[in-house]
């Protein structure tokens, strides 16, 4: 790796690691942060809600990119997510069902499941089969296959599609459009998200599926990192302009 | 003991995630060793995949689920394949099982999506009559004319359009969405590295 580029990675690391800190302590310290409100995340946050209600639960599709993968963000992003969902759901006894199209996310339900049974008060009642394992990441078609399969065959409030997926959301999707469910759906992949804007208005577009954690726990390091992202964004767009300048006056 | 219950993973994964960050920029043999082990354990979580999925799918289809159980027959079969396989009895078995069966469903499936995506613009169009909609529905009628024979003016025509939607807009939306998941994933991995994301710490 040349120079230049190591210089940038670590100029990225300590010093966005260090404005998160800084952020991070000023939220801390009791000042006000406005959050802009997201439809995906305003029907995450009244699913438990919704779920007692009619006794139905969610169906949560964490994605195929597991956590050693290059589209872990996205999974990551999509377990605080399951974290919030089943802390509410399992306290009320509509916990999600959870698919994935890997072991490691799988893994990472199952242990979202059992820590929010335990807070619960009711560890007796997690079962490792509340986190499916669908398909290994390589196969679309059948992690889709799988997940609509699971959509069809359960009884089901809602179907909820956070993390790395490709065009075969489309499917998943269409099997929650004709069980008429409610959808929120995020991804990272830009050929998904055009297809999820068919299926719902409740979709997490780009940056927006990274910030779950800020928008649905809130926790002052979650939001600074929000704020950093939008830091990020402005240095990203003055730099690009800068470069057309650039290009345009030397040519 | 209590105490490092939670401070011990963070610990290590902190550790372990800023050193692969360390090694893969000034020695790459220590990242690439590090990114190694990951793999190895991502197949042994791939392994517990295949055993719940199996469990799940046996469950159903003791309950008379016949899909389930043409799933846990299949994996078997496949399982026996390998196995004979490995012994020297077979050769290649599950190699020609996944291009004969597993490979023509996978791309029969990838062609539903045509279909899919049809009802959907319709379904769009039908629950959302606002100038975007339509927006949407013309740029997808225009890019697929385009690439049907049509006579030399409306393919001149069109094919200008197709040039138009597809290299400049689309191209422009989708490096805008490609560079706010990239910040979007910075982040996510800041978070992970100073050890206030803990996916691994319930």
């Amino acid at each position: 790796m040349d120079i230049l580029s190591v210089v940038v990675i670590m100029l990225i690391v300590i010093g966005g690691a260090i404005l998160m800190r800084w952020l991070s302590f000023r939220i801390s310290s009791g000042r006000p942060v406005g959050l802009r409100p997201l439809s995906g995340y305003v029907a995450l946050k009244t699913q438990s809600g919704r779920a007692v209600e009619s006794g139905r639960g969610a169906h949560f599709s964490l994605g195929r990119a597991g956590l050693a993968s290059q589209a872990s963000p996205a999974s990551i992003a999509a377990l605080s997510a399951l974290d919030y969902l089943t802390e509410d759901g399992c306290a009320s006894d509509v916990p999600p069902l959870t698919t994935s199209g890997d072991g490691t996310l799988m893994l990472a339900a199952q242990d979202s499941l059992r820590g929010a049974f335990k807070s619960a008060g009711r560890p007796g009642e997690y079962q490792p089969r509340m986190a499916q394992f669908l398909a290994g990441s390589d196969f679309a078609a059948a992690y889709a296959a799988g997940a609509s399969d699971v959509v069809n065959s359960e009884t089901l409030g809602s179907n909820l599609l956070l993390g790395h997926f490709g065009p075969e959301i489309a499917i998943i999707a269409e099997a929650g459009k004709r069980k008429q469910l409610d959808q929120v759906i995020g991804s990272d992949d830009p050929t998904a998200m055009a297809l999820a804007v068919t299926a719902t208005d409740k979709v997490l577009l780009g940056e927006e599926l990274f910030v779950a954690g800020a928008y649905l726990q809130g926790k002052p390091t979650q939001v600074a990192s929000l704020q950093l992202q939008d830091v990020m964004r402005v240095l990203a767009i003055v730099g690009i302009l800068l470069a057309a300048l650039f290009n345009f006056v030397v040519g | 003991m209590k105490k490092y219950r939670h401070t011990l993973p963070v610990a290590l994964a902190v550790a372990f995630g800023l050193l692969t960050l360390v090694g893969l920029l000034f020695a790459p043999t220590i990242g690439d060793s590090l990114m190694s082990w990951a793999m190895f354990l991502a197949a042994i979580a791939l392994i517990l995949g295949i055993i719940n999925l199996l469990g799940v799918h046996a469950r159903r289809a003791s309950a008379g689920n016949l899909y389930s159980a043409v799933l846990v027959i299949s994996a078997l079969i496949v399982f026996i394949l390998a196995l004979t396989d490995f012994l020297g009895v077979t050769e290649d078995s599950v190699e020609a099982s996944f291009s004969l069966v597993q490979a023509p469903l996978e791309a029969a499936v990838a062609i539903l999506l045509a279909f899919f995506l049809l009802f959907a613009g319709y379904r769009l169009l039908r629950r959302q009559r606002s100038g975007w909609s339509v927006l949407f529905i013309v740029s997808a009628v225009v890019v697929m004319l385009s690439q049907t024979h049509l006579p030399p003016l409306l393919d001149k025509v069109f094919g200008w359009l197709d040039g138009v939607i597809s290299d400049v807009i689309i191209v422009a939306g989708m490096r805008g969405i490609l560079i706010g998941v990239t910040l979007g994933a910075v982040v996510v991995t800041l978070r992970v590295l100073t050890g206030s994301e803990r996916p691994y710490d319930k």
